[in-house]
């Protein structure tokens, strides 16, 4: 009946035989599991005498650069309920919020959100004392399905230390727990919300274990599961940190704890982030479990914005820091040479109709770089940047690092911003703005807008010979099976300046902290050869921002830093004390 | 051809498929039991509804003549891919995966109909006169076919699904004449892939591929690459795995098998295994599954209805439920080697391969035997997509069977 097929002539036996055997084997698991085990079935199905207990994994610990431990775990007890365990609903729910102090309302919430798998505790109240737990003990009987668990809590063990940085960690919400779905994440979870704890979340956070456990009819436990093994927990891994804690400690004491600022020291031959410290800060400890309504309030409130990490997320005038920009620009482009003269400053410059002031009204003389940059003279620069012009200015200082986020391993690094003529054409129109704006944006005023971080990097450009690398503040990632992910320096960029620029520079950032006229005289270490460049931001709105850069020893720079204090007034009286002290305990000690 | 219309046209095929469909709309209607929420749904009564759809699709399916299909194939293949890639912008569903198109009252799972197209455009790729000498050379075209849809599947991420157009690239090509050896070496690569987590199988694996290719002898450039591929593949895939971090490990591993998510999946498989097992030999009778009742499985009137059917009807049902796949299946093939043309056979092959897949897996998986990729039983499971698309693929089978003697 099949002759005559031009197909291929070995007939039907073989897929015949593959589709036979196959399904053999499916009837013969079937035979196994519903013939020869089924009475071990069926004695798990009465009931459902199978529970699944979720043991969450401890978060990685956070540790700075020599291994002294910053972030860690430690025991703490959880009330739990259990669906459907829970008789009297009502009733129990009642009792239960009042010796916990909830809400019964968000009880009801919680419990109903998890409906669809009843036989996982559901969290209702973390971290709870001992004293609650041996009233819940004590009134066990009149609680059917609320049980206490033990598990992981995050310590912070610095209080406000390097809060910004190290972040905070707090239940997922559902939003989050819809964008981590397959992750091993359910209700309750803790995962990082801020800083570190969020930009190395799946890192830090490990892998929760499972146990199946067999129970009773009225639910004790008999034992694990045979069918199945437990799924083992697996610890995060942890961060070491490039911070330096008793450098961080240094520079959290020297920012005082009433103003609002911020200080970055980096490691100009790598980009380590050394010490990162924002005011006014927080205690991350409050965030571990739930936040209380108060707190949250408290904070979100509070006119000094202490949430904000200062360091990366907001952006300043940089003031006469800015004046490097300017001069680098003027020397590569040659339109100054070392010992070039503008007209003498004579505490005022006039450009069109208007006069634009030096900040110091008796004026300056006649000065050459070095001793312009020295005496920070606002008139020597207002000639510099007319003479370089607009495009000119703001490719150079992009190609400075500004105006974009370097980068750093921290959540919402924001890029400050450095104007050009489309920006100007933007906001004013074309030619409908003057060209002076250039006279602001040469001395740091104006429209430009850097952050600290950004500052800190820049000057270690400087230090290290033009290198910019882009920062970091996780050396190494160390897994608990001690498997290691060590980070390498990257470089962003290097400083548009030739080696012989470079040279003068640094000879002027010497001399405003070495010279007799120098403005950031208070920055100076005995014994060692500090540079620096203060800084003194006019602001609308109150007193002005206080501004100083630098780094030491002059020749091996082994430290770059950037202190800002907002509202703090003089820049050379104000950050420059601080940036000293910082370098000092920092080179003290030996340097690493 | 018409004297022989009614003996040619397959009616124990179509009592078999009732049959099946049948007991799947039973079986979703006893999981809808737990609560008055889930049988407010009415499942069963849309299951009954897409029934017939499917019934008409398929009656219409089988009355085309299939050269109708050989001319069109092309275009509708390069618009099903299509459908896929649009998914990636427009598409919906659950958990970042984009599936489902949302058609106001319905969802459409365009990846069903690509398995469909995808079965006529290789069968006429490999019909064509040049293919049929059945060497190594028409496989990279052939492949190509077959890994476009796949990678845009496996994208979405479904692997499961994708998967099925491996079954049907090698059901198809064995059909064309390929040499069962030249199959094995050329799909090498892909276990070498596996192999290579575990040395000393590695090893006995490479031995084996060299013997093979002593054996067959291919040209020296097609050893040569089939050879050096398996070889690389060994080396580089451990470094790979060893420079990822433990929980990059961890997402690929519960990508290959849900089952390893001890909080998902893996909890489903053990609930299905109870199910199951609890049914025992007569089962605990139509409506009467505890399991099933208490809704320990998520996806029991979906993915996991044949563990539902046998907690219900025991051994016994789930063994009549599996020789019924296994006659429909049989069938297929038989289809396939009795049709004259060479098209038609290779539809019926392709077909039968996408089928047998589903059974199997789907099977294997509420069996515990299987990793968990979430594919529907076919026939039985709920969702319109998946149970036209099968009724469309049976009437295919009742196509090539209707007009066997045509070349």
């Amino acid at each position: 009946m099949i002759s005559g097929r031009p197909l291929s002539k070995r007939g039907e036996l073989i897929p015949a035989i593959v589709v036979i055997v196959l399904f053999s084997v499916l009837a013969i698991r079937l035979f196994d599991l519903q013939v020869v085990r089924a009475s071990d079935y069926r004695r798990l199905s009465e009931e459902n005498r199978i529970r699944l207990i979720p043991v969450d994994a401890p978060r990685g610990h956070i540790l700075d650069r020599h291994g002294e431990v910053l972030v860690c775990n430690r025991p703490s007890y959880v009330v739990s309920i259990l669906p459907f365990m829970l008789k009297e609903m009502e009733l129990t729910i009642q009792r239960l919020s009042r010796i916990l102090n909830v809400d019964p309302q968000e009880i009801v919430e919680k419990v109903s959100q998890r409906r669809w798998n009843r036989f996982a505790p559901v969290k209702i109240k973390r971290d709870i004392d001992f004293k609650t737990l041996a009233i819940i003990q004590e009134h066990k009987l009149d609680l059917p399905g609320v049980i206490y668990q033990v598990e992981p809590r995050r310590e912070y063990l610095q209080g406000q230390l390097a809060a910004h940085l190290l972040g905070t960690v707090g239940e997922i919400s559902p939003r989050e727990l819809e964008t981590h779905r397959g992750h091993r994440y359910r209700y309750g979870s803790l995962i990082g919300k801020a800083g570190l704890e969020r930009q190395y979340e799946p890192f830090l956070r490990g892998e929760d274990g499972v146990q199946y456990v067999e129970v009773s009819a009225v639910g004790r436990e008999i034992g694990p599961l045979a069918d199945r093994p437990p799924a083992e927990v697996k610890p995060g891994s942890d961060l070491i940190l490039t911070i330096d804690l008793a450098l961080q400690k240094v520079a959290e004491e020297a920012l005082s704890d009433t103003v609002c600022g911020a200080v970055v020291a980096i490691d100009p031959t790598s980009g380590e982030v050394l010490a990162m410290v924002s005011r006014p800060t927080f205690d991350p400890n409050l965030f571990s479990t739930v936040v209380p309504e108060s707190t949250w309030r408290q904070l979100n409130e509070d006119p000094g914005h202490p949430l904000l990490n200062r360091a990366i997320q907001c952006s300043y005038p940089p003031a006469s820091t800015m004046k490097l920009v300017t001069a680098g620009a003027g020397l590569e482009y040659k339109v100054i040479g070392q010992y070039t003269r503008f007209a003498p400053c004579s505490g005022a410059y006039k450009y069109g109709n208007r006069w634009f002031r030096c900040w110091r009204p008796e004026g300056h003389g006649s000065l050459a770089l070095v001793g312009a940059v020295a005496q920070s003279c606002d008139v020597y620069f207002y000639q510099l940047g007319l003479k370089i012009g607009l495009e000119r200015w703001s490719e150079f200082a992009a190609d400075c690092g500004f105006g974009v986020p370097l980068g750093l391993d921290l959540p919402n690094e924001t890029g400050g911003l450095i104007p050009d003529q489309a920006f100007f054409d933007r906001r004013y129109g074309k030619r409908k703005w003057s060209p002076g704006v250039l006279l602001n944006l040469s001395i740091g005023q104006g429209e430009n807008l850097v952050t600290p971080l950004q500052m800190a990097c820049f000057t270690a450009a400087i230090a290290n010979g033009g290198t910019i690398y882009r920062p970091f503040l996780v050396r190494e990632i160390r897994s608990v099976a001690g498997k290691s992910l060590p980070r390498d320096p990257q470089i962003v960029g290097h400083l548009p300046l030739s080696a012989d620029n470079l040279k003068i520079i640094k000879r002027s950032l010497r001399a405003v902290v070495g010279d007799i006229k120098g403005t950031g005289r208070q920055a100076a270490i005995e014994g060692v050869a500090v540079a620096g460049k203060t800084g003194t931001a006019q602001n609308p709105h109150g007193e002005d921002h206080a501004w100083f850069i630098g780094f030491a020893p002059l020749d091996d720079p082994r430290i770059a830093i950037a202190v800002l204090v907002e509202l703090g007034g003089h820049g050379g009286s104000v950050a420059a004390p601080i940036a000293g002290k910082v370098m000092e305990a920092y080179l003290k000690r030996g340097g690493l | 051809m018409f004297s022989g219309a009614s003996r040619n046209a397959d009616l124990f095929l179509v009592v078999v498929v009732v049959l099946l469909c049948g007991v799947g709309v039973l079986t979703i209607f006893s999981t809808l039991q737990g609560s008055e929420v889930s049988m407010a749904r009415n499942l069963h009564l849309k299951q009954l509804f897409w029934f017939g759809l499917g019934f008409l699709a398929m009656i219409l399916v089988a009355v085309i003549p299939y050269k109708f299909y050989y001319a069109l194939c092309p275009i509708i293949y390069v618009i099903s891919l299509l459908s896929l890639v649009l998914l990636f912008w427009f598409g919906s569903g659950q958990g970042g995966a984009n599936r489902w198109f949302n058609l106001g009252s319905f969802y459409f799972q365009p990846a069903e109909l690509v398995k469909v197209t995808t079965i006529f455009v290789l069968a006429r790729y490999l019909s064509g006169r040049k293919v049929a000498a059945g060497g190594i050379k028409p496989f990279l075209p052939a492949l190509l076919l077959v890994v476009l849809p796949f990678i845009l599947i496996i994208k979405q991420p479904d692997l499961g699904t994708s998967m099925v157009f491996m079954a049907i690239l090698v059901a198809m090509l064995y059909h064309a004449g390929m040499k069962p050896a030249n199959l094995f070496l050329l799909l090498s690569p892909a276990i070498s892939l596996i192999c290579a987590f575990h040395l000393i199988s590695w090893m006995i694996f490479i031995l084996v591929v060299i013997l093979m290719l002593f054996l067959s002898r291919p040209r020296f450039l097609t050893t040569a690459a089939i050879f050096l591929t398996n070889f690389a593949v060994g080396i580089i895939t451990p470094i790979m795995w060893r420079g990822l971090h433990e929980y990059q490990q961890k997402r690929i591993l519960v990508f290959l098998d849900q089952g390893r998510d001890p909080l998902g999946a893996g909890y489903q498989v053990i609930q299905s295994k109870v199910a199951l097992g609890s049914g025992g030999f007569l089962g605990k009778g139509f409506l009467h599954g505890t399991q099933t009742k208490l809704a320990f499985l998520p996806a029991q009137h979906t993915d996991f209805i044949f563990s539902s059917f046998g907690e219900q009807f025991g051994f016994l049902g789930s063994m009549i439920i599996l020789f019924l796949f296994l006659i429909l299946i049989l069938r297929g093939v038989k289809i396939a080697q009795m049709a004259r043309n060479k098209f038609a056979g290779l539809v019926a092959q392709g077909v039968t391969a996408v089928i047998f897949f589903h059974v199997f897996v789907n099977v294997g998986v509420s069996l515990g035997i299987m990793p968990v990729t979430g594919l529907p039983l076919p026939f039985m499971s709920y969702g319109g997509s998946s149970l036209i698309t099968n009724m469309i693929l049976v009437g295919l089978l009742l196509n090539v069977r209707f007009r066997w003697q045509e070349y």
